[in-house]
This record gives C-alpha cells, sequence and structure tokens, in this order.
C-alpha cells in the first residue's frame, strides 16, 4: 500500500524533472533526457533478476516449506526482469539511432545484454517444457541461481573491459559521479520510482499466483 | 525435458560462460581515447562507415524534435506500462471473484 502511493506520487514527479528540469547533456543535447528511462529499467532488471535468483536460493534451502510459493515469485521477478530488459534494449537502440546514427551495432554492452536476454528466454522455455515435472521448481531454480551469477558480469563486467562507444558508466572506474546536480537529482528520483514500479508489479503478480493457487486448490476439493 | 539432458546445459553454460567473464575481469579498463579511435573501426551496420559517415553521425542533436521524439517514445512505453497493471488489477479482481464464488 506504501509502495503503491509512494509510486503514484513519485512517478509523475520523476517524468517532469525528466522532461521540464533536468539540463539537456552536452553533446548528446535533448536525446540524453531518454537515460532517465534507459538507465532505470536496466536497474529494475538487475533487481529483479538477483530477486529472483535470491528466491531460488531460499526454495532450493527451505526444507521445511516456511516460504509459499516461493518458487513462482522467482518466476514473477524473472519475468519483471525481462520486461524491463526488454525496455532497456528498446530504449538504448533509440538513444543509439540518434547518438550513433544505428539502431544497433554490436557495441560491448548490447551483445551482453543480449545474451542475457538469451539466458532468460532459455529458463521460460526450460520451465514450459517441464510442465508436469515434480521436479521442476528444484530444476528451474538451480538455472536461476546460475543465470544470478551471470548478471554482474553481463552487467557490470563486460562493458567495463572492453572498448565501447556507450558512455562512461555512472559511477565511473575514478569512482566519481559525473553528472550535473540536477540530473543527477532527477536520476535518482527516476531510479527510486522505477524500483517501486518493480515492487508494485512484483506484488500485483504474486498475489495473482495466490489467487490462482487458491482457485486450483478449490477445484482440487 | 530429460533429467540428464538438462544437468549437461547446466554444466556446459558453467563451464563455458564463466571462466571467460572470471579472466576478463583481470584486464586492463579501457580509456576515452580507445573509444574514440574504435569508433571509426566499429562495425554500424547499414550506415556510412568512412570517417567523414562517423562525424556525420556524431553530430549533436539539440533539438525539439529530438525533444519530442524521446517524450513520444516514453509515452508509447508508459501506455504499455499502464495498460500492463490495469491487466494486472483486473485479471485479479475476476479472479478475486472466482476464487469467492
Amino acid at each position: 500500500m506504501i509502495v503503491t502511493g509512494l509510486f503514484y506520487i513519485l512517478m509523475p514527479v520523476s517524468i517532469i524533472l525528466a522532461f521540464l528540469w533536468a539540463p539537456p547533456a552536452q553533446i548528446l543535447g535533448e536525446a540524453s533526457r531518454i537515460m532517465y528511462f534507459h538507465v532505470p529499467c536496466a536497474w529494475v532488471s538487475t533487481l529483479a533478476f538477483i530477486i529472483s535468483g535470491i528466491a531460488s536460493i531460499i526454495f532450493i534451502y527451505d526444507k521445511k516449506k516456511r516460504f509459499t510459493f516461493i518458487e513462482d515469485k522467482a518466476h514473477n521477478s524473472a519475468v519483471i526482469g525481462l520486461m524491463f530488459t526488454v525496455l532497456t534494449v528498446i530504449t538504448g537502440s533509440i538513444w543509439a539511432k540518434i547518438s550513433w546514427g544505428s539502431y544497433w551495432n554490436w557495441d560491448p554492452r548490447e551483445t551482453s545484454i543480449v545474451i542475457l536476454l538469451l539466458i532468460y528466454i532459455a529458463y521460460f522455455s526450460l520451465r514450459a517444457s517441464l510442465e508436469n515435472n515434480p521436479n521442476r521448481g528444484r530444476l528451474t531454480s538451480a538455472y536461476l541461481i546460475f543465470a544470478m551469477v551471470t548478471v554482474p558480469f553481463l552487467m557490470f563486467v563486460i562493458p567495463r573491459v572492453y572498448t565501447s562507444l556507450h558512455p562512461d558508466p555512472i559511477i565511473n572506474p575514478q569512482r566519481k559521479i559525473n553528472l550535473d546536480p540536477a540530473m543527477r537529482l532527477t536520476l535518482t528520483f527516476t531510479m527510486v520510482s522505477f524500483t517501486l514500479l518493480f515492487f508494485y508489479i512484483f506484488s500485483l503478480t504474486n498475489r495473482l499466483t495466490g489467487i490462482k493457487h487458491k482457485i486450483e486448490e478449490k477445484e482440487y476439493e | 525435458m530429460n533429467k540428464a539432458l538438462i544437468k549437461f546445459i547446466l554444466i556446459l553454460f558453467v563451464a563455458g560462460f564463466l571462466p571467460g567473464f572470471l579472466v576478463n575481469t583481470s584486464a586492463p579498463l579501457y580509456d576515452r581515447g580507445e573509444i574514440l579511435s574504435s569508433f571509426y573501426i566499429t562495425p554500424v551496420f547499414g550506415e556510412d562507415k568512412s570517417p567523414a559517415g562517423a562525424e556525420t553521425n556524431a553530430v549533436p542533436n539539440c533539438d525539439n524534435a529530438v525533444l519530442y521524439k524521446v517524450m513520444l517514445i516514453t509515452l508509447i512505453i508508459w501506455v504499455g506500462i499502464s495498460a500492463y497493471l490495469v491487466f494486472l488489477h483486473l485479471k485479479i479482481a475476476a479472479l478475486e471473484k472466482k476464487a469467492n464464488e
């Protein structure tokens, strides 16, 4: 409830700040405003994949089944993560077209995000193929844990190792944030708003899963 | 799917990907000069690859047309996200009704 309320207040404020208050960046100009959507989308996808991995670890070690529907929660988080990864790719491609002249350049960061997408698409096909398998939860959880391990490498390590057209990360190798204070504040607002959006969608999908299980139990009885 | 096959895929995945990533973390960080020089050699599919073409692509976009384009893109994304939220609320309401019957 608090998350939903905060989301409905902060998100409109973030959109107004992104378009009307933050100054355009040097060289990139007005196109830089897409950063306030592209960077938070990438952050939310990382957060979602990490949460799905943690939920999978809990599922594997929770022998007494203290956590209800934890495997479904891991799945829901992975779904949201994939959705935001696709949004990151779309916004990034549009930004690339405006500033580099082409939608796709096989830049290291673009390539690493495609690999990440393939890893999670493989998870969904694995889960779908094990529909009636009693070990589905354990197998898909094991896969999600392995998938989570690759996230930091694909999101943070690869783009910092290879030469890239992509702008410097927000926190660069000198550990300084090279952003105008107004841009930094706007980015902070959008990051918080998108994090709230993630928890909002996550709570809705979990609620939906809970109701579905309730109906299934009723039908079984 | 066969359990052994899934295990094999997982082992292959770990064996194939992780060592590569771990080795790469020891490589030095790049610098901006390298990025600028790589701009000309990075394949830009469907675009002019010559230095002149690259300069054309690097022209800053500080006009309203770009701003409106960015606004339109984010608007479309927001319509999509809002539609998804409405869909989730409607589905929850429908299923709750079904569960309480």
